[in-house]
């Protein structure tokens, strides 16, 4: 085993606050799969979130002397890359706004498991969505945060946030539905 | 009801993202890389942009002061020299024979050349310090085609207020007339009224041969010009700052590394953030331009730093040796156990070749020198020893087996401050700088210590 995997968290802000560049690859090697998901989630395609990827953790390493210690590391670089993905996904966003739409109430089993499907559909299901109903359905279903927190990151109004949520989850659910009946994610008709 | 089954949904997709991992392609490392690369060398540049502001600095400084100081001795140099000269006797005629000849002959030489006064109807009445009279004179400077090395005036100094000053041309050559603007005639003005007697004074005016920059410039060279080639020897002695493992992660680092220890025995060792350094050397330099030196040479280097340890190493021999963690993770074959704590002095002993470009701020018989280059740094041994002697020392040397890199490259950066002795000899104070960029350990990424010295040197200069 490397010796890099033997520092911990600390010893490698250490290394990365005094430019090393083992400890900021040793730090990135730790910490880029679990991102990468993250990136993937707010991304529409593998290529994007890769761009998203290097563009957090450029930021991570220009920042992370000011990294206090007062959260995990991990939960301190999962916040930049949302911030950074919610930046790439902004200028969509704007063009093209985000409006309350009709809420959609499909009747389907809420309680569909995802155990069937493995992490590369369910990416390509999230990465299917709308811009706007992605990122929405990212901040609150994965984030946790709830619609007022999402209204005032986004700058949209409480109500398109929640409409957009709703939004993304139903169309969410007619996929899963979909995949199930037709076996094959591509073929899933919404 | 409802809620509780979105919240499901929920938490089925947080579920499924938990702990998800996907590799992303190498390409995003070596983007990153590249970018922070990138950012180093646009760090790096605004730090030579600096040096290069300071190096200006410091040039327009020396410059500042050279051409203070060059102005000041060359006011000095012009200033009026006074030479008592033999009184002379000369009857009015004697003064006209004396001009004439100097209308004769503008580039004589003797004494004729010193006695020009251009009023011949004045009555001269000289008295030397002998008893002969001198009246009556004034200064009068000769200025026609001679050399400008240097030039007479004599003085012919009333004793009374006997004659006006008046500035007279003649028509061999201008002539100034200096009473009413030199200082100095009022001078011996008053000590002759005082003795109530005529003094004749030669006033000497050197004049420079060539302007006084050039002058400078000329000694300079002559004084630095034979230091092409030299060889010397050093010694210094400093502070060395370590950053390597050494505290409390060294525990958790140890405790991964040795399962034979026990896991509830907590060991470590840590070392004091500051030790003691000295080299001792051999240098040579030649000279690349007017102002840019080239040097290198060979120097042996050891670095002392304490710890406080923990725990010991068991040798094959059933020895009991000093031990510190950072040895650990590379010594899977030596059994380790628990002690009382104890101080241990672990002593790094290097070969350097150090290489440095030099540049010359000063380069007078009192150097300035700014150095900056790189070492090549050979790691020879290292020595751990208990400070209380009651555990054998532990030495480890360079090869595969051990715990430090054979091979370590060090940044110089430093000053040298030079006095030249004679024609053939230079001795210097150099405070300087050193840090490894390579680090000095396998297992430790940062071990790249920062050492500050002041060393001496001694220079001999090859004619």
């Amino acid at each position: 085993m490397s010796e890099q995997f033997k520092l911990n968290d600390q010893d490698l802000i250490k290394g990365c606050v005094q430019g090393n560049r083992a400890s900021q690859e040793a730090l990135y090697s730790r910490y880029c799969r679990k991102m990468m998901v993250t990136c993937q989630r707010y991304a529409r395609s593998t290529l994007e979130a890769e761009d998203i990827l290097q563009e957090g953790f450029i930021k991570v390493f220009a920042s992370i002397k000011n990294f206090r210690g007062e959260s995990k590391l991990d939960t301190w670089i999962t916040r930049i890359m949302i911030n950074t993905a919610l930046n790439h996904q902004r200028q969509k966003l704007y063009l093209l706004p985000m409006v309350d739409v009709a809420d959609v109430n499909l009747h389907e089993n809420e309680d569909m498991s995802l155990a069937d499907f493995n992490l590369a559909e369910l990416i390509a299901m999230v990465q299917s969505l709308p811009d706007g109903a992605r990122v929405v359905f990212n901040l609150f279903a994965i984030e946790g945060y709830n619609h007022k927190e999402i209204a005032a990151m986004l700058d949209i109004s409480e109500g398109t946030s929640k409409s957009q949520y709703s939004r993304a989850k139903s169309l969410l659910k007619a996929k899963l539905e979909n995949y199930s009946i037709y076996g094959k994610l591509g073929e899933a008709k919404i | 009801m409802e809620n509780s089954e979105k919240q499901k949904f929920e938490e089925n997709w947080r579920a499924a993202f938990k702990d998800a991992e996907q590799n992303p392609s190498d390409r995003v490392w070596w983007s990153i890389d590249s970018a922070l690369t990138h950012a180093e060398g646009g760090s790096m540049k605004r730090k030579i942009v600096f040096y290069k502001r300071l190096a200006a600095a410091s040039v327009i400084l020396a410059l500042a002061l050279a051409g203070s100081t060059t102005y000041f001795m060359n006011e000095k140099e012009q200033q009026l020299a006074v030479n008592t000269k033999q009184a002379l006797e000369k009857t009015p005629l004697q003064n006209r024979e004396a001009n004439e000849s100097y209308r004769e002959n503008p580039v004589g030489t003797g004494e004729d050349d010193k006695l020009n006064t251009s009023k011949p109807d004045i009555n001269i009445k000289n008295e030397t310090s002998t008893g002969k009279e001198i009246q009556a004179g004034r200064l009068y400077s000769t200025n026609g085609n001679r050399s400008n090395a240097g030039n007479s005036l004599v003085a012919i100094i009333p004793s009374e207020n006997e004659f006006e000053p008046e500035p007279v041309s003649t028509t061999t050559g201008q002539r100034f007339g200096m009473y009413a603007y030199d200082p100095l005639d009022e001078v011996y003005a008053i000590d002759t009224r005082l003795k109530g007697r005529m003094h004749e004074v030669t006033i000497v005016r050197k004049l420079p041969a060539m302007p006084a920059s050039m002058m400078a410039d000329s000694r300079r060279k002559s004084e630095t010009k034979a230091e092409k080639l030299w060889a010397g020897i050093g010694a210094a002695t400093g502070s060395y700052s370590y950053q390597g493992q050494g505290h409390a992660s060294d525990v958790a680092a140890f405790s991964q590394a040795n399962s034979l220890l026990n896991n509830s025995v907590q060991v470590s060792s840590n070392s004091s953030s500051r030790g003691s350094a000295y080299s001792l050397g051999l240098n040579m330099g030649t000279r690349l331009s007017d102002r840019w030196v080239l040097q290198g040479g060979i120097a042996y280097l050891n670095q002392s730093l304490d710890y406080t340890s923990n725990f010991a190493a068991h040798g094959p021999d059933n020895s009991i040796r000093a031990m510190v963690a950072e040895y650990s993770a590379l010594k899977s074959d030596v059994t380790f156990s628990p002690t009382t704590s104890y101080q241990v002095n672990s002593v790094n002993e290097l070969i350097s070749v150090p290489v440095q470009a030099g540049y010359m701020l000063v380069n007078r018989k009192f150097g300035l020198q700014v150095n900056s280059g790189v070492a090549t740094d050979m790691f020879i041994q290292n020595t751990l020893s208990d400070k209380s002697g009651g555990l054998k020392p532990y030495s480890e040397s360079a090869g595969s087996e051990s715990p430090y890199n054979t091979f370590s490259w060090a940044a110089l950066a430093g000053t040298e401050f030079s006095y030249k002795i004679g024609r053939q000899y230079r001795v210097s104070l150099a405070p300087g700088l050193r840090y490894t960029l390579t680090p000095m350990m396998k297992s430790d990424q940062r071990s790249t210590p920062l050492m500050w010295d002041m060393g001496f040197r001694f220079r001999y200069i090859f004619n």
